[in-house]
């Protein structure tokens, strides 16, 4: 008998908690200066005495962890829609094209309402408010185009889905680029860091803008897992069981495009967390999606907050965007997967 | 008679490749219906587009006098299964739980099984003789048992129809009739409509209560095993020279060569 990976899954998520809570306390007491213990839980709790300390941990720091966990569990979650949906286990929204399409949009925002992200110190509301919706447009634009392409004869081709995906990808990200080449020198630099992936300049109104659309359609496509493990048979079982194969496909589809779209919209564009996460569950926890989903939700929230910590500290004072280092762990795990698929 | 299924003028195939056009045939309610021909007839096609797996270009089908164009796939999915040719799940994937899977169209609440559902589990995994692997991973089975674990998950599903693809695809003879036998008595004491397709015409005969014959896209005959086995017949259906025996009441194909 193979070992059941669906044994200890309290003490498994037990273990991924202590991880994100370990990666929450290396990231809230280092950074320009670093604090101590008591001094962090003391301003936390309200009980500090340092207008330095509140300021810097509820102003600063907090919101990004924050963000890195919202972004990582939504692109984990993405990602476990998009591998169930394409039965690829390469399937990432990035590679979609999905993150393209809203890093367009959201660049076109920028330039058209002279609005920096992340320049922004959270008071301008209604634009913060509406570049999820911007991006939300970007990506379902892209997912509209891939889906044009990708859909023969009634039914998606996963196939086609993929291919149109990469193309759509490197189109939106020339726009994108494009788009920023218009903009004034000092926003263009922003703007290409931001595309990089990146939450250094966090705020709460960050948080607020990308919440809902995450707590909303998480929750849709958490109440929709069984789909996901049905998606696991082959299409003709499927329409057996009286699934309407096409138009769930679609649900959750534009589901998970409106989560990349939420988080692209914060944190710019954020590769390979919606490939490692779910593929790690998966190996932790075995196939059914009651657990795969979760699992990914929290193995992406460790990911990108481990990964922004290694940012925000490896070269420091200056920092890296978090996407680059995503790359660099996230790349070879790609590879890896190649080489284990063939 | 009562018709499990009426088709009327149906034209289906793949992209731009028709199979058949304008087909016509009913199939008997209650009874065991397998159609036989040669490679590319249209025999697995006309299956998949009156289980709606794939869709006709026009025409109609009829499931009991009701167009199905009209009913929704769920509601069609607590009507009649498919089992398609060859099937496939995850090879980690829990027997029972891909047996469970076949509640699909019964269940309110996808996330929690009801007694009814257990029972009708229980009831497929019994009737099938599944139980004893209930908890093993599909990768564990051999090729039989797992022919069986799908048939169970189709049973699961409580329809009055059931469709099978090449049912006995892969496996070996005795297998094969294990198949064929539990098929039959699912038709015999459960009351199900079979209809399926069949390569081997010695199974067909000994297993079916209507043959329907196809060549090229088209129906050739449509009868009892007795009147469609014969060496007429069968030199029109598979262009071969066959010498038919009775073996108490069924026709057998003994022996046959090219023409």
């Amino acid at each position: 008998m193979p070992k059941n990976k669906e044994n200890h899954i309290w003490l498994k998520a037990t273990i991924l908690f202590v991880i994100i809570f370990l990666s929450f306390y290396l990231h809230v007491t280092n950074g320009m200066f670093d604090m101590t213990i008591p001094d962090v839980v003391k301003t936390l709790f309200g009980m500090g005495d340092n207008p330095k300390f509140s300021l810097v941990i509820f102003e600063f720091r907090l919101p990004r962890i924050v963000i890195a966990i919202l972004v990582g569990v939504g692109l984990a979650i993405a990602g476990c829609v998009l591998q169930g949906i394409t039965k690829n286990d390469l399937a990432d929204p990035g590679i979609l094209g999905i993150n393209a399409g809203a890093g367009a949009a959201v660049s076109f925002f920028m330039l058209v309402f002279q609005f920096n992200a992340s320049r922004s110190d959270g008071s301008e509301w209604l634009k913060i408010m509406s570049m999820p919706l911007f991006g939300l447009v970007g990506g379902v634009l892209a997912a509209g185009i891939i889906f044009a392409f990708a859909y023969k004869h009634g039914r998606l081709d996963v196939e086609r889905l993929l291919l149109t995906g990469i193309a759509i990808n490197s189109g939106f990200g020339a726009l994108a680029l494009y788009l920023t080449l218009k903009m004034s020198e000092k926003d263009f630099e922003i703007a290409a860091l931001w595309q990089a992936g990146t939450i250094y300049n966090a705020n709460w109104a960050f948080i607020v803008a990308m919440l809902p659309w995450l707590i909303i359609l998480g929750i849709y496509i958490y109440r929709k897992k069984y789909l996901l493990d049905y998606f696991q048979l082959e299409e003709s079982t499927i329409v057996s069981l009286g699934i309407n194969l096409e138009r769930e496909k679609i649900k959750m589809l534009l589901a998970s495009v409106g989560i990349v779209s939420a988080c692209v919209s914060v944190s710019g564009s954020i590769g390979f967390i919606g490939l490692m996460a779910p593929h790690i569950a998966r190996q932790i926890v075995g196939i059914r999606h009651r657990f795969v989903v979760p699992f990914s939700a929290l193995i992406g929230a460790a990911l990108l907050l481990l990964s922004d910590f290694i940012a925000k500290t490896i070269f420091a004072p200056s920092e890296l965007a978090v996407g680059v280092v995503v790359s660099i762990i996230g790349i070879p795990y790609f590879l890896y997967l190649l080489v284990k698929a063939r | 008679m009562q018709t499990a299924f009426r088709i009327e003028e149906l034209t289906a195939g793949y992209e731009n490749n028709t199979i058949f056009e304008n087909l016509n045939a009913s199939i008997e309610y209650g009874k065991i219906t397998t159609i036989i021909g040669p490679n590319g007839c249209g025999k697995s096609t006309l299956l998949k587009t009156i289980g709606r797996i794939l869709k006709k270009e026009h025409g109609h089908v009829y499931l009991q006098d009701q167009d199905m164009q009209k009913l929704s796939t769920k509601d069609i999915a607590k009507r009649l299964a498919i089992l398609a040719q060859s099937p496939s799940a995850p090879p980690q994937l829990k027997v029972g739980e891909l047996i469970s899977y076949g509640r699909y169209p019964h269940r309110k609440n996808v996330n929690r099984l009801t007694p009814e559902d257990h029972e009708m589990i229980d009831w497929a995994m019994e009737v099938t003789q599944t139980a004893e692997f209930a908890d093993r991973e599909l990768s564990q089975l051999s090729g039989g048992q797992r022919q069986r674990v799908w048939l169970a998950m189709a049973l699961a599903q409580k329809t009055d129809i059931l469709l099978l693809d090449e049912p006995t695809t892969y496996l070996d003879m005795a297998h094969q009739i294990e198949v064929l036998k539990i098929v039959q008595k699912i038709n015999k004491e459960h009351g199900c409509t079979i209809v399926m397709v069949l390569h081997e015409i010695n199974q067909a005969a000994r297993f079916s209560d209507t043959i329907l014959a196809m060549k090229a896209g088209e129906v050739l005959a449509n009868g009892k095993p007795k009147e469609i086995m014969t060496a007429a017949y069968l030199e029109k259906i598979f262009n071969i020279q066959a010498k038919i025996v009775d073996d108490d009441g069924t026709p057998v194909c003994l022996s046959y060569d090219t023409i």
